[in-house]
């Protein structure tokens, strides 16, 4: 177990109990200790105001508020309680036109379903050790979409 | 946004704690870049890949797999009850959603659990969901092909490919969607 992502407090955000039960072991397995829940966007904003949350992982499509519509409250309004989080976007919905619109309102990785706990892992070392600025322009706030392709260079413990 | 003109930045604070700013300019327009403290990196320490808590977690994920053919029992048989409220009510934008969040989280889900028959029938009908209510009151035939398809899967515990009764389902939906003139491919990420 990772003992340093325990000290991680992580939102899982998506309105299927089972998925989000399936986050939470994964997450839990690989060391995170703290991981708190919301079943949709509206919930997740309360989770934020409460909890001095770390990373954000959000499913694209849930009801009353959606993925992208969290991301671009969180993202854009003066009442956002973290404009710079980290967001993970969950989402079968894993085509261009998904990514696109994702990368396009502040998404700061994509993880395709099915999940597994290696692409979680790496999500979680993308958003640590290679965090990318932010942006602010005309028509966008979120962090730089130019991705810079370098190779996580931490330590290997094999047990 | 490489190579633009760089204005000198903003800071506050101590040195390893400040924000660094600057303004950039490459013909597209002035944008501000901002480098915020890694705060993560500092609460976390340097990661560690370990790979025994990796197969733990992998493991973990296996485990669950065992309660997933009655969730997506339970998940087949809702999809199949909201069609029925919405197919009675198509102006109702609600009972559409509903459906349409039911067959996302199947598309999403089934595939972890060694499911992907079900993932590609969901996905295949998810292309049908993205027509508005008029088209898709049209295309009662297809959206109920799709969810007797699923049905079958989800009863009959059917993992992985299916074999030749998962591809003839798979190549029976397809041309379904074509002969009602739907992309069976649409919205596939190119490889």
């Amino acid at each position: 177990m990772n003992e340093s992502l325990a000290c991680l407090q992580i939102l899982v955000v998506d309105d299927s109990e089972y998925m989000r039960g399936v986050m939470r072991t994964v997450l839990r397995a690989i060391g995170v200790t703290k991981v708190h829940e919301a079943e949709n966007g509206a919930a997740a904003i309360g989770v934020l105001r409460e909890r001095p949350i770390d990373i954000i992982f959000a499913d694209w499509m849930m009801q009353p508020m959606s993925g992208p519509e969290l991301i671009q409250f969180l993202r854009s309004s003066d009442a956002s309680p973290n404009p710079y989080i980290p967001i993970v976007m969950v989402t079968a919905h894993s085509e261009m036109r998904n990514i696109k619109q994702a990368r396009d309102i502040g998404v700061t990785e994509f993880l395709a379903k099915p999940i597994t706990a290696k692409s979680v892992f790496e999500r979680l070392v993308a958003i640590i050790e290679r965090p990318r600025p932010f942006i602010r322009a005309k028509e966008y706030f979120g962090p730089d979409r130019r991705r810079q392709a370098k190779a996580f260079k931490g330590g290997e413990k094999r047990t | 946004m490489t190579g633009g003109r760089a204005k000198p930045g903003v800071s506050s604070g101590k040195d390893a704690d400040r924000v660094k700013t600057e303004t950039k300019n490459d013909g597209g327009g002035e944008y501000l870049v901002i480098h915020q403290p890694n705060m993560l990196r500092r609460k976390v320490g340097r990661l560690v890949v370990d790979a025994a808590a990796l197969e733990r977690a992998e493991a973990a994920l296996r485990a669950l797999a065992v309660s997933y053919p009655q969730e997506l029992q339970r998940g087949a048989k809702a999809a199949q009850a909201a069609w029925e409220a919405w197919s009675a009510a198509f102006d109702d934008a609600t009972l559409k959603q509903a459906l349409a969040s039911i067959v996302h989280d199947i598309k999403g889900q089934a595939g972890s659990f060694d499911f992907p028959l079900a993932t590609e029938i969901a996905r295949s009908l998810g292309i049908v969901l993205r027509n508005d209510a008029e088209r898709i009151a049209a295309l009662r035939p297809v959206v109920e092909a799709h969810l007797g398809a699923l049905q079958a899967v989800a009863s009959q515990g059917i993992t992985g490919d299916g074999g030749a009764q998962g591809a003839a389902l798979i190549a029976g939906l397809r041309k379904t969607l074509e002969k009602f003139g739907l992309d069976p491919d649409d919205g596939v990420t190119p490889a």
